[in-house]
């Protein structure tokens, strides 16, 4: 008799030691997932996404010459290039610009400057002065594009002139 | 002169003693009596999004992509518990981000902590902790005291009385790639992290 008991009292204990051990592993414990993603896509073509506006400001103009440079100038435009990562592309573009008068007689010639870079950073863009520039997009298939020009404004009649920037991006 | 040394003997042992009594180091496992209080909390962002640091990410061009501690596009979590406990954090992270059984990219996860009690994201952050690549555990306090003796021992949970609590930040960053010659494609994984009090014994 007193042995069984004995033996009772031993189960008892390893069933009360194994219920603390069960407890103490569940206590103070909270656990999350989350999510690691990444989406390849196979670029091909090329996208250009002008983010900023040229701003042609009569009041800026020094003896009626408007001149706004790419690099320095906060009015100059701004075009992002997206493509192949890390891709060679020729850019060409037309430097002189016909701006016609659309409220009557008058035409002025715009001459375009362009800057570039891998990067966001337009004061260290650099001028594209050939009208014909090899370029390669950064690691994220971007590159940047800065416009300004120079246009004299002293002959010009009143009115609204208009225009378009035309620019040609080719994979080589 | 037997009398005169005994004394000095007896000091010689007592200033042993001493020495070897100050530099034991007490461990009180005080999470063995922790509640399962812990809250974690995601942040923003709260998931690893590749594209948000790299928007355009190519097959075929060995490309990596990484997201370091200090970007924004790390994912922030937060661990809220009883400040004067320690907490162990266990991360478990796929080798490979998949697309489907053959298509997979290399994942390499990294991790920090930061547990002075920051105001917010970017002290976080310059506070924190990179823990060594290629661990996934690491164990430290909710609230790391910066300096001064250690406080007395915390008073035991009883009715009635709330234990002071702290937030501890959690940032989850690394990279993908090289990518390869990969069908395109969502590439995921799930990153599970478990945070408990620690106990020492």
């Amino acid at each position: 008799m007193k042995k069984h008991t004995q033996i009772y009292n031993k189960h008892l204990f390893l069933f009360l030691g194994f219920c603390l051990l069960i407890t103490t592993t569940l206590r103070g414990q909270g656990s999350i997932s989350i999510k690691a993603s990444a989406t390849v896509v196979e670029v091909t073509g090329i996208e250009l996404v002008p983010m900023k506006d040229m701003i042609v400001d009569e009041a800026s103009s020094k003896e009626g010459i408007l001149n706004i440079s790419p690099v320095t100038d906060d009015k100059a435009g701004k075009i992002l290039v997206r493509g192949k990562v890390n891709a060679q592309v020729r850019l060409t573009y037309v430097r002189d610009l016909l701006l016609t008068n659309s409220a009557g007689d008058g035409a002025m010639i715009f001459k375009y400057s362009l800057s570039g870079l891998k990067s966001d950073n337009q004061g260290a863009s650099q001028l594209i002065d050939q009208v014909e520039r090899i370029v390669q997009f950064n690691e994220k298939g971007e590159f940047y594009l800065w416009l300004g020009g120079e246009v004299d404004l002293s002959k010009a009649k009143p009115g609204s002139y208009e225009g378009e920037f035309t620019i040609d991006i080719e994979y080589i | 002169m037997g009398k005169k040394s005994k004394p000095i003997f007896v000091l010689g042992v007592y200033f042993l003693i001493s020495s070897f009594v100050a530099t034991q180091a007490q461990h009180i496992s005080f999470g063995t009596w922790a509640g399962s209080d812990i809250l974690i909390t995601t942040g923003v962002p709260g998931d690893l999004n590749f594209n948000n640091k790299t928007q355009v990410i190519n097959p075929g061009i060995n490309q990596t992509v990484t997201i370091n501690l200090h970007d924004q596009e790390a994912a922030v979590l937060t661990i809220e518990g009883t400040e004067y406990y320690d907490v162990t954090v266990t991360i478990s992270a796929p080798p490979t981000l998949d697309l489907d059984a053959t298509n997979k990219i290399p994942f390499h996860l990294r991790f920090a902590y930061s547990n002075l009690n920051p105001t917010d994201v970017t002290v976080a952050k310059n506070q924190a902790v990179e823990v060594p690549a290629s661990f996934n555990s690491a164990t430290f306090p909710i609230f790391r005291r910066v300096n001064g003796p250690p406080g007395p021992p915390p008073t035991p949970p009883s009715a009635g009385y709330v234990p002071p609590r702290k937030t501890a930040w959690l940032f989850i960053y690394g990279s993908v790639g090289p990518v390869g010659s990969v069908d395109a494609g969502l590439y995921e994984g799930t990153i599970n992290i478990t945070v408990e009090y620690t106990k020492f014994n």
